[in-house]
């Protein structure tokens, strides 16, 4: 209570909420919006039968799904951003406007954003075609798909820069919000799905066995994801030019995650899964066993367990990127330069050469439990979807390493915040510094 | 196993209580949010149903 006493003192931040929440209202209206045109019942049959549409459906926050002006929502931007992100390794000119003055790294963003645009296009363009052959336009014709397609590519537009803003003037990662509130806003469905899977037409006393176990493993879940998200190991640093008071050397550390991607290598993953069965499902039909074999819906069918093959598929992928999105935001070259520019070293490790192959060594073993860490929470709801053909929790998994990782990032800025606000509570209360 | 085990010891983990903690806290601001979302989207999309009903 005194922490929310602190943080209702703060006027600018309490302006910032308030006016962050508003624009998110704002731009949830714009979810209820029908695209003009399409036959939406048409496309919830195809999103049921094709789970490859499942986790952009998630991101989405059902917007594809009831066919909204918000279809693809924030999601081009996302991939914009990852493209950049990767490109900046790539190109010297991306790095420097990364690392460099607010004004570069200003232009930086404008160019996501427009990357995410051009991308919203094709993707919308590519979907109002593909689809729209098979049925998804009440009247098929040029007129309706050019309409569809630049209410979806502007529905993308009008979400990067509600969440860009949100960023710009509140500080809050309004990107992150847009995504959060996409994934919370399908939990009451989920819990609906949950609820009538595995509770209808028992007993009294066997459903609230079963929801306290439910909740038990969802929690479980949250749990596991906290601790997969805030632990790692840090490497001690020994600075050789620079001595405190009493003449002892100033020591350091060099935290290294378990997932320093996050959620990043399991979208990766997924998309990449997802990509070819999509292409193929707006063209043809994907009954074909490679579609089953990339299709997280397919596997774990007690009915039929060759498909479940491909799992083997998408872990290898995880691991994959977790230990490429690492290498790229742990560069151990570039670490250990910065180390020996300021006169750090590890304790029995020469500077150069030497510290570069031993934090590469550390990052990379690290990495491999959390790879294995974010490998469970993404397949043990596949799983269950798929012994219990609950199709829509596959992707419940990523749903909650996002929202931990999101919650958790305001929680923290909260946290700072209100010991800032603290100190100079108790001080005014001690009527000021003087 | 040995050295699976060493790997694992060496990593710093949250305390039990922490975690345990800020996850309830996490858990209930989710559900919190999601009932909030949830309530919203589906009083906006009644709203828009009944507005543009009267268009059509």
């Amino acid at each position: 209570m005194r922490g929310l006493k602190i943080l209702s003192k703060d006027k600018n931040l309490v302006h910032g909420i308030l006016m962050t929440i508003l624009l998110l209202a704002i731009l949830r209206i714009f979810y209820s919006v029908p695209t003009p045109g399409v036959n939406i019942a048409w496309f919830r049959d195809i999103i049921e039968a094709n789970q490859a549409l499942g986790l952009m459906n998630m991101m989405t926050g059902s917007g594809l799904s009831n066919m909204t002006v918000m279809a693809l929502n924030i999601t081009p931007y996302i991939t914009a951003s990852i493209i950049i992100q990767l490109l900046a390794n790539v190109s010297t000119k991306l790095k420097d406007m990364q690392k460099g003055m607010r004004d570069e790294q200003k232009k930086l963003e404008n160019m996501t954003v427009i990357l995410g645009v051009i991308l919203a296009l094709i993707e919308s363009v590519a979907m109002s075609i593909g689809y729209g052959r098979q049925g998804l336009f009440i009247n098929y014709t040029w007129y309706w798909v050019v309409i569809a397609a630049i209410v979806w590519a502007m529905g993308t537009a009008a979400a990067s820069i509600v969440g860009k803003y949100i960023h710009d003037k509140y500080t809050f990662n309004g990107t992150s919000l847009i995504l959060l509130l996409n994934i919370l806003a399908s939990y009451p469905s989920d819990a609906r799905t949950l609820f009538d899977t595995f509770m209808v037409g028992k007993e009294w006393y066997l459903q609230l066995l079963i929801g306290i176990a439910i909740l038990a493993v969802i929690v479980g879940m949250f749990l596991f994801v906290y601790y997969i998200q805030e632990s790692g190991r840090t490497v001690k640093i020994t600075y050789s030019n620079k001595a405190v008071g009493s003449g002892a050397k100033q020591t350091g550390e060099l935290p290294i995650k378990l997932c320093p991607g996050g959620v990043v290598p399991v979208i990766f993953a997924a998309s990449i899964m997802t990509t070819p069965v999509l292409i193929a499902g707006a063209f043809t039909s994907t009954d074909a066993f490679w579609a089953k074999l990339l299709s997280s819906s397919a596997w774990f069918n007690p009915d039929d367990w060759l498909p479940t093959l491909g799992v083997i598929i998408y872990i290898a992928l995880i691991f994959g990127f977790s230990y490429f999105y690492a290498d790229m935001q742990m560069d151990a070259h570039e670490i250990s330069e910065n180390l020996r520019k300021a006169g750090g070293t590890i304790a029995g490790i020469r500077p150069g050469k030497s510290t570069e192959a031993y934090i590469k060594q550390k990052v990379r073993s690290v990495i491999a439990i959390g790879a294995a860490a974010l490998t469970f929470v993404a397949v043990f709801p596949i799983i269950i979807s798929g012994l219990f053909h609950v199709n829509k929790l596959a992707f419940f998994g990523t749903s909650i390493i996002i929202t931990v990782g999101v919650i958790a990032e305001i929680k923290t800025y909260l946290s700072s915040k209100m010991h800032k606000g603290g100190y100079l509570y108790t001080i005014s209360r001690r009527g000021g510094i003087l | 196993m040995a050295n699976i085990k060493a790997k694992f010891s060496k990593i710093q983990k949250p305390t039990f209580k922490d975690a345990v903690k800020a996850t309830m806290i996490i858990f209930v601001a989710a559900v919190i949010v999601a009932c909030i979302t949830g309530a919203f989207d589906f009083g906006v999309s009644r709203l828009v149903g009944l507005i543009l009903s009267m268009f059509a």
